[in-house]
């Protein structure tokens, strides 16, 4: 059923694949964590907007995927800006959410003593807030860097994706080999992805057990 | 309105405590003095400075703060924790380490404590480190917001005992909150009592509020038998020593201290009971209530012998304080 000798011959052109796919989803995650950084420190100055944006952000992310890259692709044609620009967008929405949600919802007393023992805001905000959403904000990653290795392979009908050229490579061709080494390959990147946040949080967060 | 018109000044090195309801204003108060919540009007002043003049984090900075549930910071251990304040004042990393190692010691708790995250600890352990930060940085005030109120009673009568035992060697400035007359009665050298929206009605030590309440809500706080709390609150070396004045003889060895009670007669000699100048009256009280002849022997700390104490001599010593203070 697999076609041994199609994956030897092709094996160049399958790493590359797979590094394309990894690239994506890292862009992806880098650029959406960074916005959503952005956007979390916004709430420190006009702490009102929190709200608003959990709000819009659960709205955009039932967007379907594909009609998303559709509607980007106006503006930046079949390239790899627009599938990065719709992946970013992706995860900024879950890292968004999970990071305001774990700022909402720490101890309110711890941050009231941070307060009372004379920590400034930034401070507060560095000191205590953020490391006691870390957990959440950890979790938002893993779980956008699993989403984002299963998204990537929907840019292949934008002529980018990764892995999920071979898919339509094989489906084209009614070539079973590359689709299974394309659904192989996606699997465990996506469990690389979650051990490796697994990991981080292991090490950055001790004091939860 | 939370409070109007208060006019209240703690002495310098006295443990002050705010006692009243649930909803009197006590916290408010408190928190007031490091602008946790803020006054609409008056002047709040820390050392003859008036707050509302200090940069609001040097202020908190200056104060240490303990509230009821310990709140330490979840994500840092208990040597983190207790070096919270130095690290915001930009102290040395050694200067640090001496400071907490210090601390732990002088709350009770072994060095291998340090390493350890607050969700290993118990309630009474966690109390012991919020107590350490908040005298991290040897702030001359201290404010503490109900800091026992959620420990079991066992724990939470050692933890007040030995607040009382800290600030004999460290003379703070302490401002501590709570509802339970009797933890007020136990640790304060004065007791404020409000009634609500922080309407002061007494403000006293322990013993003139047992002995003098100013209004029946003030009785009533303070709730039964006055007279057996003020009892706890003195000691048996507060009374002059009675002469021993009964059938029995008492018998002393070379260093004067009480052996046994002797008879010239055939009676059976009953047990010796004594008690320390350091006890009580209260326990005191029990003592001479359990002695068969309802008479004790005071010793002093070392066991040498002091005198004798009976109902009478408890009885003519509170008599005298009673008509000596109301005059």
């Amino acid at each position: 059923m697999i076609d041994w000798s199609w994956i030897v011959e092709n094996w160049q052109q399958i790493g590359q694949l797979l590094f394309d796919h990894i690239q994506l989803v890292t862009l992806g995650l880098c650029i959406g964590m960074l916005l959503a950084g952005a956007m979390v420190l916004l709430t420190l100055w006009q702490p009102g907007l929190a709200r608003p944006m959990i709000y819009v952000s659960g709205i955009l992310f039932t967007i379907p995927s594909l009609a998303l890259f559709i509607l980007i692709m106006p503006f930046t044609g079949l390239s790899k800006t627009t599938a990065v620009i719709g992946l970013s967008l992706y995860s900024l929405l879950i890292v968004l959410q999970n990071t305001l949600a774990g700022l909402a919802s720490n101890p309110p007393d711890v941050l009231e003593e941070a307060r009372a023992l004379g920590y400034t805001r930034m401070q507060r905000f560095f000191g205590v807030e953020l490391p006691l959403a870390l957990p959440s904000l950890l979790a938002g990653l893993r779980t956008t860097s699993v989403t984002l290795v299963g998204l990537v392979t929907v840019t292949a009908l934008i002529g980018q994706g990764g892995l999920g050229q071979l898919f339509i490579t094989g489906l084209a061709q009614s070539f079973t080999t590359p689709v299974a080494v394309s659904l192989i390959l996606t699997v465990m990147l996506a469990l690389c992805f979650d051990f490796l946040f697994y990991s981080i949080d292991k090490w950055l967060v001790p004091w939860v057990r | 309105m939370a409070v109007s018109d208060l006019t209240l000044h703690v002495r310098k090195g006295e443990i002050c405590v705010f006692v009243g309801p649930s909803g009197c204003g006590k916290t408010t108060i408190l928190r007031m003095i490091n602008r946790l919540d803020t006054q609409d009007s008056g002047r709040i002043c820390v050392n003859g400075v008036a707050t509302d003049e200090l940069d609001v984090v040097k202020l908190r900075r200056g104060i240490g703060f303990m509230m009821q549930s310990s709140a330490l910071f979840p994500h840092q251990t208990v040597a983190e924790n207790i070096g919270a304040v130095p690290r915001l004042l930009g102290w040395s990393k050694h200067k640090i380490r001496q400071r907490v190692s210090e601390l732990i010691s002088l709350v009770g708790l072994q060095p291998e404590f340090l390493d350890r995250y607050p969700n290993q600890l118990s309630g009474g352990q966690k109390s012991r480190v919020a107590l350490a930060r908040a005298l991290a940085s040897d702030p001359p005030v201290v404010l503490m917001d109900e800091p026992f109120a959620a420990l079991d009673p066992v724990i939470r009568e050692r933890l007040q005992d030995e607040l009382v035992a800290l600030q004999r060697r460290l003379h703070k400035t302490i401002i501590l909150v709570t509802h339970d007359m009797e933890e007020a009665i136990k640790i304060g050298d004065r007791i404020a009592i409000f009634e609500g929206e922080g309407k002061l009605v007494q403000f006293d030590t322990p013993h003139n509020i047992l002995a003098h309440p100013a209004s029946e809500f003030v009785k009533n706080f303070i709730g039964k038998d006055p007279l057996l709390k003020r009892l706890s609150l003195m000691r048996v070396s507060d009374l002059p020593a009675d002469e021993v004045n009964c059938e029995f003889k008492l018998l002393l060895d070379d260093k004067s201290n009480p052996l046994k009670w002797v008879s010239e007669s055939d009676v059976p000699v009953p047990e010796l009971t004594t008690v320390s100048s350091n006890d009580s009256l209260h326990h005191a009280l029990v003592k001479i209530l359990t002695a068969p002849i309802g008479v004790v022997v005071r010793v002093d700390e070392a066991g040498g012998y002091e005198g004798c104490l009976s109902i009478a001599s408890l009885h003519s010593a509170l008599n005298e304080r009673r008509f000596g203070s109301a005059q």
